[in-house]
């Protein structure tokens, strides 16, 4: 039997774990509404209440959670549903294997990053393409390499980023580690970005081409790389306080049951 | 808040009667002062004398509606002492809320008129007997 509180954070969570909205905002609905079931049930309780008695009032207080839950997902910004469809792409879920995780981004980027070139890059060489002279199949050539080696950088680029982010959480914990590891990051982004360099250099014929290719891949993916840790910081900040809410067992239906009633 | 002219029960108001005009409720208890949520509620019932029958996790919405749209200010409470649990976050009235709230006063005020009148009937003429038009 899990205790009042526990009850009233899953009926919150309940309602706020499916709103389409940026992890931020849905963290700031969970403890606005926590805050107020435990000021309700606090007040339910005042008059010496049974317990489970004062709990399903506060429960049929705050009302059904699927309306509340619709009236919160109309209330959301059009950003906010941006970063939350974001999200669904980049962040894992709950039980999905890192490898698949990471695959299913390094095929999703390298595709749209296939399909933005095909739009942009490729029409003013669309005649040479559709003749299929030496011109045009370096350019479909690079623009195939751009995908395969940002799709490859975004595989690794989650696999390293899960790798150091469970490092970070468990064992940096002091900022002497974190800047030891900031270091490391430094280097592991060059390092990464000049096999880039080298891998465009060596597969591609067009010695001009590649060297422009190259320059872009070497800044393009060593400043993205830099600023990896800033990010995995930003990310790991919000990702703390959203860990006990989302490691909620949400089976049973206690709350959705006491409400209807 | 002033209590009602007759100690009267009066009739549940709910959720369909105040959609539409709880956001103008808001403002005007945040007129008075800022509140956090449950404050908001518990100003609001006792203003209803006890006839306001709102779904209180619908109070959330209407709240993050009018932050987006600059009529309140939101920030997370400094100090809870003697408290447990998660913070809370104080709303605030800005100046485009109080002007919202001017407006929406002006609408209310011209709907109890025009509306009320037809309801009650005083603002209705009496139809011409048939046979004399």
């Amino acid at each position: 039997m899990k205790d009042t509180y526990e009850q009233l954070k899953v009926f919150v969570e309940r309602i706020v774990r499916p709103v389409a909205a940026s992890e931020k905002d849905k963290l700031k609905m969970r403890e606005e509404l926590y805050s107020h079931a435990l000021d309700a049930f606090e007040h339910e309780g005042l008059g010496g209440s049974d317990p489970a008695v004062a709990l399903r009032r506060t429960l049929a207080r705050l009302g059904k959670p699927g309306e509340t839950r619709a009236a919160l997902q109309a209330s959301v910004g059009w950003e906010s549903r941006i970063e939350h469809a974001n999200n669904r792409v980049f962040r894992r879920s709950a039980g999905v294997p890192l490898v698949r995780h990471a695959a299913k981004v390094g095929l999703l980027t390298g595709g749209a990053l296939l399909l933005v070139e095909a739009l942009i890059a490729l029409p003013p060489h669309l005649a040479e393409v559709l003749r299929w002279n030496g011109e045009g199949q370096i350019h479909i050539r690079m623009c195939l390499m751009l995908g395969l080696l940002f799709g490859t950088g975004m595989f690794f680029g989650i696999m390293y980023s899960d790798v150091a982010w469970r490092i970070f959480e468990r064992r940096f914990g002091r900022p002497g580690d974190r800047l030891r590891l900031l270091g490391l990051w430094a280097l592991a982004s060059g390092t990464y970005a000049a096999l880039g360099w080298g891998f465009t250099l060596a597969v591609s014929h067009d010695p001009i081409a590649s060297k422009t290719l190259g320059i872009y891949w070497f800044f393009g993916s060593g400043l993205a790389l830099l600023f990896a840790p800033l990010l995995i910081e930003m990310d790991l900040r919000e990702r703390r306080p959203l860990a006990e809410w989302h490691a909620l067992d949400l089976g049973d239906s206690t709350g959705e049951r006491a409400v209807a009633e | 808040m002033h209590p009602p002219a007759n100690n009267q029960p009066r009739a549940a108001i709910d959720g369909d009667y105040l959609r539409g005009h709880l956001e103008t409720m808001i403002l005007a208890v945040l007129e008075q002062d800022e509140a956090h949520g449950f404050e908001v509620l518990r100003r609001l019932e006792q203003a209803g004398c006890g006839a306001l029958r709102l779904k209180e996790g619908t109070l959330y919405p209407a709240l993050y509606r009018l932050e987006e749209s600059g009529k309140v200010r939101a920030r997370w409470e400094d100090n809870q002492t003697g408290r447990r649990g998660p913070r809370r976050r104080i709303y605030k009235i800005t100046r485009k809320g109080t002007r919202q709230l001017s407006a929406g006063r002006e609408a209310w005020t011209q709907f109890v008129d025009v509306v009320g009148g037809i309801v009650i009937g005083r603002a209705l003429v009496p139809t011409p007997a048939e046979g004399t038009a």
